[in-house]
């Protein structure tokens, strides 16, 4: 569609470019965007564009570790599960004489094999929540069982890592993309970053509308510098990014097929953001749906289905943009679900369990210990491996800062990156 | 430069005319929208000529001076917390003892999340909304957060005094904060014991409470601490320990006695700083956001101690006076996102959804989370509330009300919540097809004159009205209901709408 705001510079080498050309600044608008008008006035150098990237994938709900990493020679699995257990004959993917991964992970064992993916085995935290919504703030403020933060640990990442607020950045990307409804606690933190939530339902895109643009922009305050023009600043900072951001997703052409499932949409997008440079360093996606109280064994096949092919599609997506060893990516999930099946066919919600963690830089394939399912009747399992153990390995050697200052204390990081 | 325009309206006032009462013949029908909207979350269109008439030294005195009790939420009556604290010194094993601590912070937690709908269900009536906007702003002064304080009692009970001391003396409330056992338990004060003192309460009581920093000294610190030993809270109950009270002379401000803790407060007050402190709070709240200079915020004071240092005399002469309704602080106060959220359920006629996520989730986003400020200093607000993030969350709690709730996907608790709230008669969550038909049936200049005036101002700028009919009028054919409802929806998401 052809709107006068079509005509806004897509990258910030192309707006230096443009205003070199003596396009100016005030071209686009009345009131141009802070960032535009601040790093051109600094003539800020470009900043670096090789630095690494962390995707994350929330698998909302509490993801079922034991029939995704199953443990097909313990008696005990079976023992517990008596209907729902994976035998070694229903095509399950062995990787090594006790564990394989579910049936439907036929891409990520293939990944497994070639070395580009990582499980981490039972990982939790010491005395586990089992609400959805309170191990989910743990998971993503990083905090201990009984302690509350008002940041999440990404938000404290930035806080850390990149200095400054929107105002004074000279970067038109976000610090951080979340695709998902809400913005994600991880994100939260104690300065303000540029934050931007895409829409996978493209809800947003109605405001391309010229006229609704410039209803959006709000109108001038005066020539004094007042609380008007500073949310029209912001709005506008804001309104940039999502035209930059919309115009590189509907121009992407992904190497790749991805399936059409939300987390493969989530995912295409993601890697389109990256294949156009932006400098953001944080992606947020979430596929939901994994909390199976109930008749699991579809739902949770086809839920591993979607999570082995759309992490598989981006992964190749990625090399063939020769960005792979740019790109760490992460699953998580608030918890495991109880080695107990209950019955509904089905299972409910636990505590420690497996995670992934793709992307050339993986070193060690299989990290941490397999969990003892000597357990009792529906007792849980408890942790080997704890998760901000796998945030300070992730924070120390892939996004090169000091985990210390993030997560409060120091743990002993782990060897799937070397 | 940023200051600008308080310094520039500043100079059309003496510091002794300032609070002055505007003459009633300036009260026109905008101040008292200005009013309305700066007292409570919104101006309720019904109200405006009945305030017009009755003119802000009454109307803030109605608002304010009965203040209503918040009714105690149901989750935490049905906590029983004092019955599990005993069984937690029963337990007869450490795992026992456990259970039951983890059982108990869940169920807390559980029940800040109802007490959140409870107290935004309660606020969000037009009639309460003054009352407890002015609790949060003394929540923002004498701060406890869910964070550091698990019992949910006592942090309703801690609010309900806020409440309760609106039209009491703030020495008063300043007196009950000190014996309130959230905030003995937030600064520590249980620890301060006779020979061991603990500052932290003292501290605060003069830098966060009373006087400002660097209005008193370390060595006042020292001794005002002395004079608070033994005060215990725990769970949601007070008391004094006897044996740990330090009896002795303390040294405070120049004067040797043997001061208890309620006659430091009183001493406190007669401090000068006193005078200016919550002044300065206020302005900042109510009025701007840039810094108003001491003197006039002397005059205000000392015109505020006539009136026994009531929280409601400050309100009452700040927001009828002169100052207050100059132009430059008019339209200019960032809402805060409690405000935005309320405001918005006010002026569509809309119901709070009663389901915790949701609402929790939505305050959280746009930087407010119910009762759990990041420090003690409290919201900072202001210029703090908006960034992109923060901008973006806003907006989609614009487009969440503009869509109906989906009950298929909502637990028992939740499901049953909504049911009731419809039977109630309070079950208007979102705005409906029907009230986007009726106001499509009006024409487009109309729409935009209607729109801008209920939602922005009498003073929006033609330009913007212009943008509002044409993007109406260009609706492609069979779309104008949705057109209409885009340009409802993005009224309330554009900048001038986040100000009040």
């Amino acid at each position: 569609m052809k709107s006068p705001f079509s005509s806004y510079p897509t990258t910030r080498r192309e707006f230096l470019q443009r205003s070199g050309q003596g396009l100016g600044l005030l071209a686009f608008s009345s009131v141009a965007p802070r960032f535009l008008t601040e790093s051109a006035a600094a003539q800020a150098p470009m900043p670096e564009k090789d630095r690494s990237i962390l995707v994350l994938v929330q698998l909302a709900g509490g993801n079922d570790g034991l029939n995704t990493v199953i443990p097909y020679q313990d008696d005990q699995y079976y023992r517990l599960r008596p209907r729902l257990g994976i035998k070694a004959t229903d095509g399950i993917h062995k990787l090594n004489d006790t564990l394989a991964l579910n049936p439907a992970c036929t891409d990520m064992a293939r990944l497994y094999k070639e070395g580009n993916l990582s499980i981490v085995q039972n990982v939790g935290y010491p005395n586990p929540n089992r609400s959805h919504f309170r191990s989910s703030e743990i998971w993503e403020t990083a905090s201990n069982s009984e302690e509350f933060l008002s940041t999440g640990w990404l938000g404290r990442f930035f806080d850390n890592a990149c200095p400054g607020s929107p105002e004074t950045s000279d970067s038109p990307d976000p610090a951080a993309v979340h695709i998902s409804g809400q913005t994600p606690q991880a994100f939260l933190s104690q300065d303000p970053h540029n934050l931007f939530g895409v829409d996978l339902r493209n809800r947003n895109s109605g405001n391309t509308n010229p006229r609704q643009r410039s209803l959006l922009e709000g109108f001038d305050g005066g020539m004094e510098e007042n609380n008007l023009s500073f949310l029209q600043h912001t709005m506008m900072d804001a309104l940039v990014a999502q035209d930059r951001i919309q115009s590189i997703l509907s121009r992407y052409r992904p190497k790749a097929s991805y399936p059409g499932n939300s987390l493969g949409q989530s995912l295409r997008r993601v890697a389109g953001l990256i294949a156009a440079g932006m400098e953001t360093r944080v992606y947020f996606v979430s596929h939901t749906g994994y909390d199976t109280h109930a008749n699991q064994p579809g739902t949770h096949s086809r839920l591993m289905r979607e999570l082995s092919a759309s992490l598989a599609a981006f992964q190749k997506d990625l090399v063939a943009h020769k960005l792979d060893d740019q790109v760490l990516t992460m699953t998580f999930s608030e918890f495991g679900r109880r080695p107990s099946e209950n019955a509904s066919i089905g299972t409910d919600h636990g505590t420690a369990a497996p995670l992934f963690v793709m992307g050339k830089a993986i070193r060690s394939p299989l990290v941490g210990q397999s969990p003892d399912l000597n357990v009792k009747q529906n007792q849980d399992l408890t942790h080997s491996t704890d998760f901000r153990q796998v945030y300070s390995t992730i924070l120390q050697k892939w996004l090169d800062t000091d985990p210390k200052p993030v997560l409060g204390t120091t743990w002993s990081p782990l060897p799937f990156l070397a | 430069m940023s200051g600008s325009n308080v310094s520039a309206a500043l100079k059309d006032f003496r510091p002794e005319e300032a609070w002055k009462p505007l003459p009633p013949d300036q009260f026109d029908n905008k101040a008292a929208i200005h009013l309305l909207r700066r007292l409570g979350f919104s101006a309720r269109p019904e109200w405006v000529a009945e305030v017009q008439k009755a003119g802000p030294d009454k109307t803030v005195k109605a608002m304010l001076q009965r203040p209503e009790k918040l009714p105690l939420p149901r989750a935490i009556a049905d906590l029983n917390n004092t019955q599990r604290y005993l069984q937690i010194r029963q337990s007869r094993s450490p795992e026992e003892r456990q259970e039951i601590q983890r059982n108990l912070r869940r169920d807390n937690l559980q029940a800040m999340a109802d007490y959140g709908v409870d107290w935004l269900t309660f606020a969000r009536d037009e009639d309460n909304s003054p009352q407890e906007k002015m609790v949060m702003f003394l929540q923002d002064i004498f701060v406890v957060n869910l964070q550091k304080i698990r019992n949910a009692e006592a942090l309703y009970n801690h609010q309900q005094l806020m409440r309760l001391y609106i039209n009491r003396p703030y020495t008063d409330l300043v007196k009950a904060v000190s014996k309130s056992p959230a905030m003995i338990q937030f600064l520590d004060l249980n620890q301060n014991q006779k020979g061991k003192p603990n500052e932290n309460f003292a501290r605060e009581l003069m830098e966060l409470f009373t006087l400002g920093e660097g209005n008193y000294t370390e060595e006042d610190i020292k001794e005002v601490a002395r004079a608070f030993t033994g005060y215990k809270g725990q769970g949601a109950t007070f008391r004094i320990q006897r044996n740990q009270v330090d009896t002795g002379k303390k040294t405070i401000f120049g004067k040797k006695d043997d001061f208890t803790g309620d006659e430091v407060i009183d001493w406190i007050f007669e401090q000068p700083a006193a005078l200016t402190f919550l002044p300065r709070e206020f302005c900042k709240y109510y009025i701007a956001e840039e810094a108003i200079p001491d003197s006039y915020l002397r005059s205000l004071g000392y015109k505020w101690r006539l009136h026994q240092f009531r929280p409601m005399e400050l309100a009452r002469i700040a927001l009828s006076s002169r100052l207050f309704y100059h132009p430059a602080f008019r339209g200019n106060l960032i809402k805060s996102p409690t405000q935005f959220y309320l405001g918005l359920l006010q002026e569509l006629r809309l119901d709070l959804t009663p389901i915790p996520q949701t609402v929790g989730g939505a305050l959280r986003n746009m930087g407010q989370p119910f009762y759990n400020p990041p420090n003690v200093r409290g919201w900072v607000g202001g210029k703090t509330w908006i960034n992109s993030s923060t901008l973006a969350a806003r907006r989609q709690t614009v487009q969440t009300l503009f869509n109906p709730i989906n009950l298929d996907r909502l637990n028992a608790d939740d499901y049953l919540a909504v049911m009731t709230a419809d039977v109630n008669g309070r079950g208007n969550f979102w705005v409906t097809e029907d009230l986007i038909r009726q106001l499509a049936k009006m024409d487009s200049i109309q729409i935009a004159g209607h729109l801008t005036e209920h939602f922005i101002g009498a003073d929006t700028p033609d330009s913007f009205k212009a943008d509002l009919i044409t993007f109406i009028d260009e609706a492609p054919s069979g779309g104008r209901n949705q057109r209409v409802r885009d340009a409802l929806m993005t009224i309330l998401q554009s900048p001038p709408y986040h100000l009040c």
